[in-house]
């Protein structure tokens, strides 16, 4: 009798990233770092949603994203609590040892790349959406273009109020929608960044290493700001632009920071190149993860646990 | 055609600046039970994860149906294994853990993965999930995982482990029909009885060095 296959045959790396989200459907630290991802976003949206609830002025829906995320300090937060998230990645468990024995380490890796994507993008919708939520009570709108909020925040003095980066250029010369789209892509390609940092130095040396090098990276982001190059290197307040420069093209998170690109009247790095440079980036470390697989050395030591 | 299964040749292994195996070589024979016995913390168990190919050995090689694991292929082939404590999905039942396992390799059969779970001893039917499973439980559903290929080859570390004694009974008895099937078995046992009677051939691990007693 010719027994039926009971599972369709799928890529054996679709089967593993499949079983690792799988596998989080109950997992509480994964539900833990989404709740945090949503009280953060309330709490950066919140200050620039009270401008809009205390002029009684409009909103165009993804403002306050665009608002908050077009700075380097919330995309800073927003890359560590998805760390929370990612911190079981890869799956090197007793339970995971089961399904690699199963395929090749480079399937497996694979898999846990497709996983790691899936996440961080799923995790950047959820922060979109989330700000979103926000405007909810608000008098907001959909069209593309700009609110009477956004014009208030980037011409008047109200902008000092909530402490929000320069947005004049942004208002000036894009549209909600537009820049939104590229704060969400710089914001995925720097958490991916860090997930894939991540990933190479757990499968080089441990998890903690991996730990470690993708807080090295972000501290990088804390560290390298104009604020800091002006002291380092000296500089009187009217040589700022150069201190810009530096960290807009040093720092991995100014890559990420949408204000801190070149419009078409500076030196600072185009979006294009920044998309290329963390895309560049991510591409190396997941071909270092590649070639180190080969002589990766699976610990496994044993356990009933799924984390 | 060639009867030795499993050919590990002068295989050395550190840890650092710890050497767990010391120059070990074994031959397996087609169709037999070869037991590995030593204390904890002998070696038994790194050397069964070279022969899978989870970690590769310092020097030496090690060959599975003529396939020399890291350089012909990552992992043994046609091969079932249980090392260590048996870990699962908690939060699932052990059938859809063996579910998911079945999507790769050689793609099980829902109808085999039932025959499966009847044969170790589980009810195919039971909601439990493997979190609520007790230690035999969830040594039987890591047998079930071990032969869910139907593989030539299975590597045991311990699979008497937490069982009943009508659970190593069973157990015991599942052994001997597999190699009455031709299936050639590497099995690791702290207990001399499961060595004695379930082994052809016997070697004894100590302080990473493998040495033939039976």
């Amino acid at each position: 009798m010719t027994q039926k296959r009971f599972p369709r045959q799928a890529p054996s790396s679709l089967v593993c990233a499949g079983w690792n989200l799988y596998s989080l459907r109950k997992n509480p630290r994964f539900y833990m770092s989404l709740l945090l991802g949503f009280l953060l976003c309330w709490l950066l949206t919140d200050k620039t949603m009270a401008i809009s609830r205390t002029y009684l002025t409009n909103v165009q829906i993804v403002e306050p994203f665009v608002w908050c995320y077009a700075d380097g300090d919330s995309i800073l937060y927003a890359a560590l609590v998805m760390m929370l998230m990612l911190s079981a990645f890869p799956r090197i468990d007793t339970p995971a040892s089961y399904l690699i024995f199963r395929t090749t380490r480079l399937n497996w890796l694979i898999g846990q790349v497709i996983t790691v994507f899936v996440l961080t993008f799923g995790y950047c919708l959820m922060i979109l959406l989330s700000s979103m939520a926000m405007c909810i009570g608000c008098n907001v709108f959909t069209a593309n273009h700009w609110s009477e909020t956004a014009t208030m925040l980037s011409f008047s003095p109200a902008s000092f109020e909530v402490a929000l980066t320069v947005m004049r250029k942004t208002v000036k010369l894009t549209t909600p929608w537009g820049c939104c789209y590229q704060i969400f892509g710089l914001l995925f390609q720097y958490v991916l960044l860090l997930s894939m940092i991540q990933l190479l130095f757990t499968v080089l040396k441990s998890r903690k290493a991996g730990i470690i090098a993708a807080l090295v990276l972000n501290f990088a982001g804390f560290v390298l700001t104009p604020d800091r190059f002006m002291t380092w290197l000296n500089l009187p307040m009217e040589m700022r632009y150069y201190a810009n420069l530096l960290s807009a093209w040093l720092s991995p998170l100014q890559h990420a920071t949408y204000t801190m690109h070149n419009f078409g009247y500076d030196l600072l790095p185009r979006l294009h190149v920044s998309y290329l440079i963390l895309g560049g980036a991510t591409a190396l470390m997941i071909a270092l993860s590649m070639l180190r697989m080969r002589t990766f050395q699976f610990s496994f030591t044993g356990g009933y646990s799924d984390e | 055609m060639n009867d030795i299964v499993v050919d590990v040749q002068q295989v050395n292994k550190s840890f650092g600046n710890e050497q767990v195996l010391k120059n070990v070589s074994l031959q397996l024979e087609k169709g037999k039970i070869h037991g590995i016995i030593g204390r904890n913390g002998s070696g038994k168990t790194v050397l069964m994860k070279c022969v899978c190919g989870f970690l590769r050995p310092t020097s030496g090689a090690v060959r599975v149906f003529e396939k020399i694991i890291g350089t012909d292929c990552d992992f043994a082939p046609d091969t079932g294994m249980l090392i260590e404590t048996p870990g699962f999905l908690i939060h699932e039942t052990g059938m859809n853990n063996l579910k998911w396992l079945a999507k790769l390799g050689k793609g099980a059969s829902k109808e085999r993965i039932i025959e499966l779970i009847r044969l170790v001893g589980l009810d195919p039917a039971m909601k439990k999930k493997v979190g609520q499973y007790s230690m035999g439980m969830r040594q039987r559903l890591g047998i079930a995982q071990a032969l869910l290929d139907d593989p030539a080859l299975l590597i045991l570390d311990e699979p008497m482990n937490g069982l009943d004694k009508n659970g190593v009974k069973d157990i015991r008895s599942l052994l001997l029909d597999l190699k009455a099937q031709g299936k050639t078995i590497l099995l690791a046992s702290h207990f001399a009885q499961d060595i004695d009677a379930l082994c052809d051939t016997v070697c004894e691990m100590d302080q990473g060095w493998l040495t033939p007693l039976k």
